[in-house]
């Protein structure tokens, strides 16, 4: 019987827009292959606006999980799609990421990335890969969870940065707030966080993951994959 | 990063062993070295890579996996991780 796969896309900006097609493309090649069934839940409260042309590619000015999740069922039709056109809180997260999922998470501050980390933590079946870049630099975690055990550690573990985040949620913040945090980010380092989570995505899903952390410079030309396997007995807090 | 560049701290040897003994492997980000740091603490070498490799006051250090104290001294053929702040845009 073909198996069902439920991924989530949280967040669609700079990482979530050049990660989007190419994952839908593959996963499209693989329904026909295997008959796969597959959902893709897009999740943003944010809205495109021109000045985001730079780095995003929407067709129109709208909410951000909604116009692209319009576009990829038009361009992929043997998937399913689904907009979610919030920001993602504690309080929704139960309902966004569930049991079994694949995530992606493709945000743009650590406060988010806490609270999907610990949600995560609490559920039996996950795969979290997360992204996140500064100019010319930037890294992916991989968070496996398997039976109700961490197979990789989750994206607090060794990360204070995230585990105590000193920013906010776009959905704790002002709109004027949202304005000023916005830091320069080159086009070219989205693309490259965004393959490096396809990558990891492809090595979970062939049985060949090897790593937990990956780091990438496109300046130095380098990544370095890094393991983060849990230590005995971490698995029983 | 050449072992030159750490300011004198491979140099460090314990008596009696061969350099190929000593050696610790050292990651920052994409930053991967080995030198012979056997028998020198977390601190020594944090201190003597902070400003060739950028590395943040507030990385967290690991040996072979497990949080440490700066205190830690070094054995050989471990494997020493001072862990880089995570990309927060996207």
């Amino acid at each position: 019987m073909a198996e069902k796969i439920e991924i989530k896309l949280i967040g669609v900006g700079g990482i979530g827009c050049a990660l989007a097609p190419f994952l839908t493309r593959y996963l499209q090649a693989e329904r026909q292959l295997t008959g796969e069934e597959v959902r893709i839940t897009l999740v943003d409260g944010d809205t495109f606006e021109s000045r985001n042309a730079a780095r995003q590619s929407f067709e129109t000015v709208g909410n951000k999980a909604k116009v692209k999740a319009t576009e990829l069922a038009r361009s992929f039709p043997d998937l399913s799609f689904r907009a979610i056109p919030e920001f993602v809180t504690a309080e929704n997260l139960p309902h966004v990421v569930t049991p079994g999922d694949l995530v992606f998470l493709a945000v743009d501050n650590h406060a988010t990335r806490q609270i999907v980390s610990r949600h995560c933590e609490a559920l039996s079946d996950v795969v979290l890969i997360s992204g996140g870049n500064d100019f010319t630099d930037g890294n992916v975690q991989v968070y496996v969870r398997r039976d109700g055990r961490d197979v990789t550690l989750p994206l607090t573990r060794f990360h204070p940065e995230i585990a105590d985040p000193k920013d906010k949620s776009p959905a704790e913040m002002s709109c004027e707030e949202l304005a000023a945090v916005a830091a320069p980010q080159l086009l070219f380092m989205n693309l490259s966080i965004a393959s490096a989570m396809l990558n990891a995505f492809f090595a979970w899903r062939s049985g060949r993951l090897g790593y937990g952390e990956v780091y990438l410079d496109i300046v130095e030309g380098r990544a370095q994959p890094v393991a983060r396997n849990p230590r005995s007995g971490e698995n029983d807090r | 990063m050449s072992e030159g560049q750490l300011k004198g701290i491979s140099r460090a040897k314990l008596a009696g062993q061969p350099k190929a003994q000593q050696q610790v492997r050292v990651l920052y980000g994409v930053h991967a070295l080995e030198a012979n740091l056997a028998g020198r603490t977390v601190a020594d070498v944090r201190q003597a890579l902070r400003q060739a490799l950028n590395i943040s006051p507030q990385a967290v250090a690991i040996v072979d996996g497990r949080e440490v104290e700066e205190s830690t001294i070094l054995l050989a053929g471990q494997q020493l991780e001072f862990v880089r702040l995570a990309g927060e845009k996207g």
